[in-house]
């Protein structure tokens, strides 16, 4: 391990990469920060602007959007109410009563360190488990894939809101969006309708720009946004009070985000939500929640940076994205002709440690950007929307016609657009929908070949004799089923608490 | 206890969706001639799941409805809704402006027309003053055609302003 990480520091540790690791989390965080951008959004808009770079370059780049975006977010949601992602939607509760209670200093700070305290801790989980996974994921075949695949899928329609019918529909959307274009497996061009364009499949990074960026802008001219509360450097000093409460939620919510992270298309949103409840099962002061307590601050924001690190476990080792924005990261690896999975540990190592490590020195800017610059940041909020928003039109749109040069793209992106609006309007999870597009190219893939290697025998019968596949699709019956049941039990719905519609 | 009609249309167009890919499928193979699975296995069974999936949609929409409004994690106060007909007036302008910037992107290229965009959305949409919608106008202008031009050198539509263009005439 200490060879990898070894490796990884002389890969990341490049002028060139140090500097875009930080433009990345800058850019990340001033993204984060705006209303109507998310990380998502932030990465799929700067895809095509990382095309000149070597691959490991714009991976860095877009990994530290990713983080810094999660850290922005947070700042709108405590000062102005306005969750910058799905994730932060949790500490808008909490954050912004501790704002309003004259304590927005002490969010901001308390909310930074507990991220970064989650941060390490799961960035050292992840380099230790991460080869691992990959070393174990090695022997797996296209049986055991499609077993993992069903496995993504069925995580997808669990966690993907309080509907959980509604989740299943919208990654069944995305699972026929993505059947358009040329078959894997026979090479026949599907739902084509003759347009050249669409050989190559509905493109995936105009989709998201789509569906993200100007889905979420549309939505956003729906809402009035709250005022700005102040935020000064002196107000950021915490107490030992402070700090002594938030240790332990802290660590819970690292332990939380980290598990639910590693699942295949769980996502950040989920574990954000499952750590708040943690907090008001556990904690001393769980009566205070939702009135300013620092506890329903850092538990969620602590869940959310341990996630969206162990995202990177599926994404890296299996193929299968965690959450949305691991999505449009997964299409940008394939953008950039990298194909993800265990043998990525072994044929590129280079990539892959110099980005987990990136992670460490990223996260590192993050706290220092964060602590001091808060306050400069909640100034961005200033900026009136009325300017902002067609900038991000623009800028969506520019972004969309430079991945392939094409008006074809632009046209994609007003549909998908409309789409996300409409879709967010009515409260179906653009989530599932993102996972199934991107999950869905790949079961078909591995059912292909399983049924290649079946023959006459069925695929079913090629699964079932895989004890690993075997075991993946119990863990699958098991999600499915689990919730359900343990909700018949309680005589009350545990899917209540989690909340439709997430992003990432 | 009472159905939505947004909702209830909304699930009809699943619905739809589902039936489009699952008809759609007949015309490509169910397997092929290894016996691997074909270009319609996926396309028919994930259409049929999604038809079944919005009906059953379309039942619990009927039997609960609006009664799940109420199923609210948490109440943020202080945050003001606007005026909701301004609201839909300003959306129905924004879209319509979009769809006729990517109308006239061939002829004008994408750089003014978008340029175009945005002034018409600051100064006429949101009534901005002039001078600074101009300002964010020129702005995304110029920083356009030097990030994507310049620096990453992608060859942007320029429609009636390509150089090319005028010197044939």
């Amino acid at each position: 391990m200490i060879d990898n990480l070894l490796l990884g520091f002389q890969s990341a540790l490049t002028p060139e990469n140090v500097l875009w690791c930080f433009v990345g989390v800058l850019l990340g965080t001033v993204i984060g920060i705006l209303p109507g951008l998310g990380s998502a959004t932030g990465v799929a808009i700067l895809i095509p602007v990382t095309l000149t770079f070597s691959p490991l370059t714009a991976l860095i780049m877009l990994a530290g959007i990713y983080h810094g975006a999660q850290f922005g977010a947070t700042i709108t949601a405590i000062l102005i109410a306005t969750p910058g992602e799905a994730s932060s939607v949790i500490s808008t509760l909490d954050g912004y009563q501790m704002a309003r209670k004259g304590r927005a200093g002490p969010a901001l700070a308390i909310s930074a360190l507990g991220a970064f305290v989650a941060a390490m801790a799961s960035l050292v989980v992840l380099v230790a488990v991460a080869p691992f996974f990959a070393r174990l994921a090695l022997d797996f075949g296209p049986p055991e894939m499609l077993a993992i695949m069903i496995l993504g899928l069925s995580t997808i329609v669990v966690f993907s809101g309080r509907n959980l019918l509604l989740g299943a529909a919208m990654g069944l959307c995305g699972i026929l969006i993505a059947c358009i274009g040329v078959d894997v497996g026979s090479g026949v061009a599907r739902f084509t309708f003759g347009e050249v364009d669409l050989f190559g499949g509905v493109p995936f990074v105009e989709v998201m720009i789509g569906l993200f960026a100007l889905g979420e802008l549309l939505n956003q001219l729906h809402h009035g946004m709250a005022a700005p509360i102040r935020a000064r450097f002196k107000d950021l000093l915490l107490t030992r009070a402070d700090l002594r409460r938030a240790a332990a939620p802290t660590a819970r919510g690292t332990v939380v985000g980290f598990l639910l992270g590693c699942l295949p298309g769980a996502g950040t949103t989920l574990a954000s939500f499952m750590a708040y409840g943690a907090e008001k099962r556990f904690s001393k002061h769980r009566k205070e929640l939702g009135k300013g307590a620092i506890e329903g601050v850092v538990a969620p924001d602590a869940a959310t940076n341990a996630a969206s690190n162990a995202n990177f476990v599926p994404t890296l080792v299996l193929g299968v994205p965690g959450g949305a924005t691991t999505a449009v990261l997964l299409g940008a690896l394939l953008v950039y002709g990298i194909q993800p999975g265990p043998l990525l540990f072994e044929n590129q190592p280079e990539l892959v440690w110099g980005l987990l490590v990136s992670f460490f020195i990223g996260n590192l800017m993050l706290l220092v950007l964060n602590l001091p610059l808060a306050p400069v940041f909640a100034q961005l909020l200033r900026v009136r929307y009325a300017y902002l928003y067609p900038l991000i039109i623009a800028t969506s749109l520019l972004g969309a016609y430079s991945v392939k040069t094409s008006m074809f793209s632009i046209w994609v992106v007003l549909v998908f657009g409309v789409v996300g609006y409409a879709m967010k309007r009515l409260n179906l999870p653009v989530a599932p929908l993102v996972l199934g597009l991107v999950i869905g190219p790949l079961f078909e893939k591995a059912l292909v070949q399983t049924s290649a290697l079946a023959g006459d025998d069925g695929v079913a019968s090629l699964v079932l004799t895989s004890p690993a596949a075997v075991v993946v699709l119990l863990a699958a019956v098991a999600l499915v089923a689990g919730p359900p049941i343990v909700s018949a039990v309680r005589g009350r719905g545990t899917r209540e608490t989690v909340p439709t519609g997430g992003n990432s | 206890m009472r159905a939505r009609r947004e909702v209830l249309v909304s699930r009809v167009v699943l619905i739809a969706v589902g039936a489009a890919f699952f008809l759609g499928s007949f015309a490509y193979d169910w397997s092929g001639d290894d016996g691997t699975i074909g270009a319609g296995v996926l396309p028919r069974t994930a259409g049929l799941l999604l038809v079944l999936v919005g009906v059953a949609l379309v039942v619990q929409e009927v039997r609960s409805g609006a009664e799940r409004d109420d199923e609210v994690v948490g109440v943020v106060e202080g945050v003001e809704e606007p005026d909701p007909e301004r609201t839909r007036r300003k959306l129905v302008v924004v879209l319509a402006a979009m769809l006729a910037a990517a109308l006239l992107i061939p002829i004008t290229g994408l750089l003014p027309t978008l340029a175009l965009l945005t002034l018409f959305l600051c100064a006429v949409v949101e009534r901005q003053p002039l001078p600074r919608s101009l300002g964010v106008a020129a702005g995304v202008g110029v920083l356009g055609h030097l990030l994507f031009v310049v620096l990453l050198r992608v060859p942007l539509p320029y429609g009636v302003f390509d150089p090319a263009v005028w010197s044939l005439l």
